[in-house]
């Protein structure tokens, strides 16, 4: 069995560290795990993406067909990747919009939001969550990745426990952190469950 | 303790979740290292990165040269010695440590000198994709190539006692994918260094006048004949299948793709992993493919196992049919994945693959996201200036020779500069060859970190032949592309003025340029009257554009605990669209017919408050 999480983002939100965060814990649930890393030309504000493979696998690429679910960071680079997933990929999406400069550039705005959300909802199962404003009201603006990976534990994909999360993030930040990144996973854990019991989406 | 720190530290025994980049370094420090030597390049650079960080601790000399010849020559100095020594580097960078690499394989060493390559298959951040393997036969050098972060430090190990055992450089291939990916790695044991080995001379052992490199071609021959006897077959390893007809041969990320394909879709052939690619294992090979009356072959980029196992057949008369890149059952070009080598795996088997994702159409809504300068980058100021400097003085047509670096990112909208972009320090170069034929002035960029790896010849170069061109040093004091390392000009980026540090400007000086000007580009005005100024010189004029990185500078300000907050004033914004047309910073955008400032990604340079940004000044500090 494997299970493929491709996490994207836009460079500086810290699409690495969900893909480490995920996989630590996937390892803290004793799982074999490979993740890679693609950052691109940029060092910031280009396109990021993160693959992380649990189970007994070797290639650090999934095939496209096979992966189960995509964490976008930003809305954008999550639409960037719909049509090129298998429609059993489901999308847990960051409502936390950056404006790419080839619109800025030309005076164009952002797509307006359920816009993007309905072209991804077209192929997928997709849960939107706000881990930026979560993340706010906790008080960190840095701690929204530990909000995406609380969604991703309560959509139930990969065969990690709460625990082993709460294990990884002690782990992965020191103590002052950790407890942020701990209510924030909680909150982000939450959400989703509440969304999805609202929506009866089942996912197996 | 810091994630570096905790590798280091690590016991035997330890199961650490690394990347292949890192798992090479601490394969550097479990191999006993005394010295470790780099020029910062993707997908290299986090073995240095890690080394940096623990040098010290680890008691090892650490250094990031000027380039990667240097680099090589000092690794290669301290290996003639005795002691294991290393070198790594992009895979454009061996082409600049190629000369003395092809020389040093000639002369061998003493103690194990490695010498890495990371190649770029699909060119992520490079120039090519050239595949490195080749250097193995142009060297005659023996070729080690992993195939997952585990190996990648066991290997590593074994390359430095080879390396010592037959008294030559090992060159040590991994490709994007398996230094930039995570795995679970047990480590072993730090080793010790080795003691100095009193050095005799007399004997030219280590130099290549051609009376000696006449001796040592000998001797390399047969070097290399005796890995291949003894080595070469013990970087094999077979997992057994149980069709016989088919067998397949891979290498590298090749063979962890291959492995996945077999095991998923239930085609239980055998599978080899050849983990010396040079000399190949003839013998392991001969077996397997007389085994195996059908062989696919899969390797990324050229046919180069191909070529050799396809020779090897032909030399030992054995009857078999490959399949591979020469009949088209895999690309030439670009990385592969499971669906490349699950397709060319399933056309040589004959079999239908339908597990290929039929791609759909993209969204309408989608909108391209290139890659763009760091929110305050003061390489976006710079171009803003020069762009505008070239409008005010008729030159918009001149020509732009960029280089490597984050400001090769010029060459996007708005900014459009970077006619030309083709290697390390060639900006000027190309500068000097244009006015031969064109009569106009044109204008370089170059980064200082470029700067000093390759671009001071050219300067010369430009000066010897009074070069009509305006040479632009982007001096942000850090190698930032790769990930902030430091440079001659600046050897500790935590310390902007730290003593030892070389004066770009003194170079420029000391090479005989008349014009030679520093200026800060946050300060437009100053600088677009300097850049106005060198348009009316008489041969190469030199503007240093010097002003941190952004990052750098954004972490120290953090650390500081400085924050101002621009934000647009909406009764003064017209909504002209100016600075998100012309300055194009990634926080800026247009909503509800106003520019808006995202927070979050503002880096607060405070440069879109310039009026040449902003005509209306209706950016503010609040
Ligand atoms: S890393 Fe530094 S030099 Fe590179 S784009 Fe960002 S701010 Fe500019
Ligand atoms: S101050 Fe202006 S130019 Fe500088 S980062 Fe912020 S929005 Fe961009």
């Amino acid at each position: 069995m494997e299970t493929n999480i491709l996490i994207v983002g836009v460079g500086g939100q810290g699409v690495i560290t969900v893909g480490r965060l995920i996989s630590m814990a996937a390892i803290m649930a004793s799982h074999n795990v490979v993740m890679s890393e693609l950052h691109g030309l940029a060092q910031r504000g280009g396109s990021v993406s993160v693959n992380v493979r649990v189970g007994n696998v070797m290639s650090p690429l999934p095939e496209a067909s096979a992966i189960d679910c995509v964490i976008a960071l930003e809305p954008m680079e999550g639409l960037r990747y719909s049509h090129k997933t298998g429609k059993e990929a489901v999308f847990l999406v960051n409502l936390h919009p950056m404006t790419p400069i080839s619109l800025s550039m030309q005076g164009k705005e952002y797509p307006p939001m359920p816009a993007i959300l309905e072209e991804i909802g077209r192929d997928h199962a997709v849960i939107p969550i706000d881990a930026s404003a979560i993340a706010h009201s906790v008080g960190n603006i840095r701690v929204s990745n530990s909000v995406l990976a609380g969604a991703l534990a309560a959509a139930s994909i990969l065969n990690v426990s709460k625990d082993d999360f709460h294990v990884a993030i002690g782990k992965m930040f020191g103590s002052k952190l950790k407890d942020q990144n701990i209510i924030a996973f909680d909150s982000g854990y939450d959400y989703a469950s509440n969304y999805m019991e609202k929506r009866h989406i089942l996912l197996d | 303790m810091s994630y570096y720190d905790e590798i280091l530290e690590a016991k035997d025994g330890q199961v650490l979740f690394l990347l292949g980049n890192e798992a090479i370094a601490r394969g550097a420090i479990e191999s006993g290292i005394s010295t470790a030597a780099t020029y910062p390049g993707t997908p290299s650079s986090e073995v240095g990165d890690l080394l940096y960080a623990v040098y010290r601790k680890a008691g090892i000399h650490f250094e990031y040269s000027v380039n990667e010849k240097v680099a090589l020559e000092v690794a290669f100095a301290s290996a003639s010695l005795g002691l294991r020594s290393m070198v790594f580097m992009k895979h454009v960078g061996m082409n600049v440590a190629a000369d003395a690499m092809l020389s040093i394989a000639y002369t061998g060493t003493r103690g194990g000198l490695v010498i890495m390559t990371a190649d770029d298959p699909s060119m992520h951040s490079s120039q090519n994709e050239q595949d490195n393997r080749h250097y193995a036969d142009l060297g005659h050098l023996p070729m080690i190539e992993p195939t997952t972060p585990q190996e990648a430090k066991d290997f590593l190990q074994r390359a430095f006692d080879i390396s010592e055992r037959y008294r030559v450089p090992v060159i040590f291939r991994t490709t994007t994918m398996i230094s930039h990916e995570r795995g679970l790695v047990e480590v072993s044991h730090v080793g010790k260094p080795r003691e100095i080995v009193p050095f005799e001379s007399g004997k030219a052992e280590f130099n290549s006048l051609p009376q000696y490199a006449m001796r040592n071609k000998k001797l390399l021959e047969e070097k290399i004949s005796k890995i291949k006897d003894v080595e070469s077959d013990r970087f094999v390893s077979i997992e057994r299948g149980k069709e016989d007809e088919w067998g397949a041969i891979a290498s590298g990320v090749g063979y962890a793709y291959l492995h996945d394909v077999i095991s998923k879709h239930g085609m239980d052939i055998s599978m080899m992993k050849i983990g010396m690619t040079n000399p190949l294992p003839e013998r392991s090979i001969i077996k397997f493919i007389s085994e195996h009356p059908r062989i696919i072959i899969v390797e990324e980029l050229d046919s180069y196992l191909e070529e050799k196992i396809r020779a090897l057949c032909q030399l030992k008369g054995i009857d078999v049919e490959i399949y591979g890149k020469m009949n088209s059952y895999f690309p030439y070009d670009y990385e592969f994945n499971m669906d490349v080598v699950r397709s060319g795996v399933m056309k040589a088997m004959q079999k239908d693959d339908t597990h290929m994702l039929s791609i759909r159409e993209e969204s309408p809504l989608l909108a391209a996201r290139t890659p763009v300068l760091c929110p305050g980058c003061p390489h976006r100021a710079s171009f803003f200036t020069v762009k505008k400097a070239l409008k005010l003085a008729g030159m918009s047509d001149a020509k732009i020779s960029s280089d490597i670096g984050c400001y090769s990112l010029g060459v996007y909208e708005p900014f459009d500069m970077g006619d030309y972009m083709i290697s390390m320090g060639s900006s000027i170069g190309v500068a000097s060859g244009l006015q031969n034929a064109l009569s106009e002035r044109s204008v370089s960029f170059i980064g200082d970190s470029t700067f000093f790896h390759a671009g001071i010849p050219g300067l010369i170069n430009a000066k010897l032949n009074n070069a009509q061109t305006t040479l632009i040093i982007l001096d942000n004091r850090i190698t930032a592309m790769t990930g902030q390392q430091p440079n001659p000009g600046s050897r500790d980026p935590q310390d902007l003025n730290a003593a030892g540090n070389i004066s770009i400007e003194n170079i420029a000086r000391g090479i005989g340029i008349d014009f030679v000007k520093t200026v800060d580009p946050y300060n437009i005005g100053e600088m677009l009257h300097a850049v106005t100024e060198s348009f009316k010189v008489d041969g190469p004029a030199v503007i240093i554009s010097s002003r941190e990185c952004a990052i750098l500078r954004d972490a120290k300000e953090k650390k500081a605990g400085r924050h101002v907050v621009y934000a647009v004033n909406v009764e003064k914004c017209t909504g002209c669209e100016k600075c998100v047309e012309d300055f194009a910073c990634p926080a800026i955008s247009m909503s509800g017919g106003k520019a808006t400032i995202d927070p979050d990604q503002c880096d607060e340079c405070g440069v879109c408050a310039e009026r040449y940004v902003c005509p209306f000044q209706a950016i503010e500090v609040v």
